[in-house]
């Protein structure tokens, strides 16, 4: 993969924000889920969890960028009539979708900067930041793993008639389970085994403790797990990509939407 | 009463909508599941802070609310993106019936999904309500139902100007109630200026009305929470029906009622 392929797919990311602002939304909303949360810690006094709220509005935002609207780059291109263009290009289209994935998951990563404001300003809670270098590779490692999520997603979505029910389905457990705002040991036992299969349940983790004073420990292996987890999945969903877009060329569908 | 006959019109057209999105099957098998565990993950929150008593408020509070105000006000801007905007503006009847309508469907939609997500989330932590207000727990949801919803014809009557804004406005709504309706902490516990706000926002009445339904409290209370819900919902149509009018004239003066690409 090129570096002009690289800054091409990026710059037609970009354009595409600069003309719907609605491909970023999440970035303006989920973040205020800091003030929900935060309210409850701040009434129950224990505002010393506001690690925990900041955790949550950042994973997600990455979340939903990744599920909803990094989902939606393959659909939007066969809608926009972008597709059959992109595909007859000498490069490899899952480098395209990549490169725009990362970006707009990445992007997530102002939803961080933004809860952490909101405990500031509006809370007057201060979220002091124990170990940087360790948060800084978790809030990476999750745009990562999410960016290679959205592509199995975006692929699996171009396919489906009805995007919409998938995300659905998906989204709610994947927060629930992967513990973003509940440890997952506070969850009922019979739904705590399916967590570390999730990356969230690493990242949260990783994120939550990287912003308490106590060392972190385990962390090849826990990184291991966070990344492991995305990568395998970005590579089931370069296969399943070539398997779509197979399909839509041997059923002629690639322009239609 | 011709306003009446357009807006149910309108409504059998948001149901062709609806049907677009869910099936039965995808209704309860993506949806439900979404609103189940979305619910689930904040009344866990009780669980993490040790305390029943905010598990069980949150539970009140959060699964009863999943859900209501979703959609709605973002469906006001279909039919701009599907280009039949124009000819409602241009209707003797004007747009707000049509929209109205079409988008109620979202509403209604609120009702059994509320109920659902209430009676699952129950039944996983374990918590009984008294039996004696099952029969008055459906018809208090449909009356926050119907707050929630004029406050969406009000949004969706604001975004019909700024289309391009339709989920964000929507998602800031919910956020909104969310946090400033009782929904997740009293509105007590905010400053004075946030509770002011809160008194005319919908279901903070309604939501309250509940709470002390299922505390089994005075019928007083939960009557007059319930009509403070419903007189709240119709201020917030009654000013969505001056918006849709204020827009639509401004639109044909200005020519801002053009085709929005979806």
């Amino acid at each position: 993969m090129s570096l002009r392929l690289i800054a091409a797919a990026a710059r037609l990311q970009l354009r595409l924000i600069r003309r719907d602002i609605e491909t970023i939304s999440p970035l303006f909303t989920m973040p205020l889920s800091t003030i929900v949360s935060m309210a409850i810690f701040v009434e129950s006094g224990r505002a010393d969890l506001a690690g925990y709220a900041i955790c949550a509005s950042f994973l997600i935002t990455v979340g939903q960028m990744a599920l909803f609207n990094s989902s939606e780059v393959i659909t939007g291109d066969r809608s926009q009539q972008r597709l059959e263009l992109l595909i007859a290009a000498p490069q490899p289209y899952v480098a395209i979708v990549a490169v725009r994935t990362l970006i707009l998951t990445s992007m997530g990563l102002i939803g961080f900067i933004e809860a952490w404001l909101i405990t500031h300003f509006i809370f007057g809670v201060t979220v002091q930041i124990h170990h940087p270098i360790v948060l800084a590779l978790a809030l990476t490692a999750t745009a990562l793993s999410a960016g290679c999520t959205a592509v199995l997603t975006a692929a699996l979505f171009s396919l489906t008639t009805n995007v919409r029910t998938v995300q659905n389905a998906v989204n709610g457990p994947f927060y629930l389970l992967g513990g973003v705002l509940v440890p997952t040991r506070f969850l009922p036992v019979w739904l705590q085994p399916f967590s570390p299969f999730i990356f969230f349940y690493w990242s949260a983790n990783l994120v939550r403790d990287s912003l308490a004073p106590a060392p972190v420990t385990d962390l090849a292996a826990r990184f291991g797990w966070l990344l492991g987890l995305g990568l395998l999945t970005g590579l089931v969903g370069v296969f399943v990509m070539q398997r779509m877009l197979n399909q839509l060329r041997r059923s002629g569908k690639m322009g239609l939407a | 009463m011709s306003f009446v006959r357009v807006f149910l019109q309108a409504l059998n057209l948001g149901t062709k909508d609806f049907g677009d999105f869910f099936t039965l099957k995808s209704f309860l098998g993506a949806w439900m599941v979404r609103m189940i565990t979305n619910a689930l993950m904040w009344v866990m929150l009780g669980q993490l802070l040790g305390s029943r008593e905010t598990l069980e408020y949150l539970l009140v509070g959060v699964a009863i609310t999943t859900g209501v105000g979703s959609t709605a006000a973002a469906a006001s801007t279909w039919d701009r993106s599907g280009g039949t905007y124009p000819l409602l503006v241009v209707s003797p009847m004007g747009p707000a019936a049509a929209t109205l309508g079409r988008s109620s469907i979202w509403a209604l939609s609120w009702i059994p999904s509320s109920i659902l997500t209430f009676a699952v989330v129950c039944w996983i932590i374990d918590w009984r309500f008294p039996l004696a207000t099952l029969a008055w727990l459906p018809l208090m949801i449909t009356v926050i139902c119907f707050g929630a919803w004029g406050m969406c014809g009000f949004l969706g009557a604001v975004i019909g100007g700024v289309p391009k804004l339709r989920n964000i406005i929507n998602n800031v709504y919910l956020t909104v109630l969310m946090a400033f309706s009782g929904i997740s902490v009293p509105v007590a516990a905010w400053p004075e200026p946030i509770q002011a706000l809160a008194q005319i926002l919908p279901i903070t009445h309604g939501l309250a009305a509940i709470r002390v339904l299922l505390a089994q409290g005075p019928a007083e209370a939960v009557i007059r929470g319930a009509l403070l819900e419903i007189l709240v919902g119709f201020g917030w149509l009654a000013l969505a029906l001056f918006t849709f009018r204020r827009l639509a004239d401004r639109g044909r003066a200005d020519g801002s009622i053009d085709y929005v690409g979806g």
